[in-house]
């Protein structure tokens, strides 16, 4: 499949300040891309100037017509907000709708079906802010799925997880990719359980981006210590 | 205690009642937006910015030979400092509740100096700006009217769009939502119903009817439209019986008012509290 992002020379940074760059780099319509690298890196950076919500400082980001649903580090969300699993999956319809555009029932449906997907069927009107962290990240990837987007983008969506809920959202990621066979990125710090799933991995290092096949970067020493020593990645784990 | 009963006093209050009903109605639904965006202060902002407005109304005639509306004036002023709000970020360098009291203090500190250039017409700034609590002339009736029907239209049209900028701004902004245009066009709103409202009720009760209801119905509810709801009617029945207490105990009714709102908050601090 066709790259649906295209970035070519760019620099990402914030303000005059660049962290990476220059480089070129293509997400394929169906990847499941994982980007790694240390704090401070630009991990987050490159992700948002990919899906357009920063600009590059230099060089140029094409994603004409794409779409991305985003899944953010829940710990940002202030739970006082009085709102269900269901309103929050609901949410991921709300910028495509028109003023005084109600969910209507083929909304409400999909929304439904986006929560059975995540196996949250029966939390549906459970508040939000009383489900577990593995519930509310599997609702924020619902309201993220809900609106068909091209591109998944979740940002270190397993922070904060135990090892169980850990293994149980990426196997979800792995479930969805396998099903939806559209783009999906990662970032995470904890790569073990990611890159069994990972057909692409990215690495930011030394302000340089180093993309490839996950098992040939391992093996190039790419990854340096983001990893344990003697990981390997078995395929189909 | 007043000679003639209430009821045959309806005379009297009647207009201002409704002013007061409406004027709730405002800080009810926006004070919904206050308390979750936890920007408690905006109300007190908007007043000192709107009073600023005022006063440089009332100062153009002597310095420009431009006559403005001082109303208008305040009024648009207020509205706009609440806009302004929308610049600082959720989690950027200069929060919310930094920015409001920034405003606050150069809004007051302003509106000072400048009413130093002024001579008789500063004593009406007050007036002006706060009304009075027991007369509702047709024009602010009309002026509540038209801004409670411009805020219902507009949290019908976009309520959701603002609920999603504020709550995940982040998201939202990557799904493609213009979200600083949101925020800015929800706290302008907010600013022009406190700024109107203040009119009517004054600043204190606008502030309590601002915070208390809202913050009763998120203690008693987990669903936002229920939130709303109470909100609302607990505003109503705020200034409904603290109007008619004020009546027959002869106590300030701006005062009384506050003290009904904060009852308000019973209902979910008891439940709080059996839980």
């Amino acid at each position: 499949m066709s790259a649906v992002v295209r970035m070519r020379g760019v620099v990402i940074g914030h303000g005059r300040e660049g962290i990476a760059g220059p480089f070129d780099f293509d997400l394929g319509g169906e990847d499941f891309l994982v980007v790694a690298g240390v704090n401070g890196a630009g991990k987050s950076t490159f992700v948002k100037t990919l899906i357009g919500t920063l600009p590059p400082l230099r060089g140029v980001v094409e994603s004409r017509g794409v779409s991305f649903g985003y899944v953010p580090q829940r710990e940002r969300l202030d739970e006082i907000w009085p709102l269900s699993a269901f309103d929050v999956v609901l949410m991921g319809l709300v910028p495509a709708a028109g003023p005084f555009r109600f969910a209507g029932k083929a909304g409400r449906r999909a929304a439904q079906e986006h929560l059975a997907l995540v196996g949250l069927e029966d939390e549906a009107d459970r508040p939000f802010r009383d489900l577990s962290g593995g519930q509310q990240q599997r609702a924020l990837i619902a309201r993220a799925l809900v609106a068909e987007p091209d591109v998944l983008v979740l940002d270190e969506p397993t922070n904060h997880l135990d090892v169980p809920g850990e293994r149980a959202a990426y196997a979800l990621l792995g479930a969805i990719h396998e099903r939806r066979r559209r783009a999906i990125v990662v970032i995470c710090h904890h790569l073990a359980p990611a890159l069994p799933r990972a057909t692409r991995l990215a690495v930011l290092r030394d302000r340089a981006l180093v993309t490839g096949a996950p098992a040939a970067l391992i093996a190039s020493g790419a990854l340096g210590d983001l990893i344990d020593d003697g990981f390997a990645v078995r395929e189909g784990a | 205690m007043n000679e003639i009963s209430f009821w045959e006093a309806s005379f009297l209050w009647r207009d201002p009642l409704a002013a007061a009903c409406l004027g709730s109605i405002l800080c009810a639904l926006s004070g919904v937006f206050v308390v979750l965006k936890r920007s408690a202060f905006v109300g007190a902002a908007v007043s000192q910015a709107a009073g600023l407005g005022v006063v440089g109304a009332l100062l153009l005639p002597h310095v420009a030979g431009v006559v403005v509306p001082p109303l208008g004036a305040g009024v648009l002023v207020g509205a706009s400092s609440a806009g302004l709000f929308a610049m600082s970020r959720k989690g950027g360098r200069v929060g919310v509740e930094a920015a409001i009291g920034i405003a606050y203090a150069l809004a007051g500190a302003g509106s000072l100096l400048l009413g130093t250039f002024l001579t008789h017409e500063y004593e009406s700034v007050h007036a002006l700006l706060f009304g009075d609590a027991v007369a509702a002339p047709p024009e602010e009736l009309a002026a509540l009217t038209v801004t409670v029907m411009g805020l219902a239209i507009l949290l019908l049209a976009y309520g959701r769009k603002f609920v999603f900028a504020s709550f995940d701004p982040e998201t939202a902004r990557a799904m493609g939502m213009p979200v600083r245009r949101y925020n800015a066009a929800l706290y302008f709103a907010v600013g022009l119903s406190i700024a109107v409202a203040t009119r009517s009720l004054g600043a204190l009760p606008v502030f309590a009817l601002t915070l208390a209801p809202a913050a009763g119905g998120l203690l008693l509810f987990d669903r936002l439209p229920r939130v709303f709801a109470f909100a609302v009617a607990t505003a109503v029945a705020a200034a409904l019986v603290g109007y008619y207490l004020s009546f027959v105990w002869e106590k300030p009714t701006g005062a009384m008012i506050v003290l009904c709102s904060a009852a308000s908050l019973l209902p979910g601090t008891l439940r709080r509290i059996l839980r």
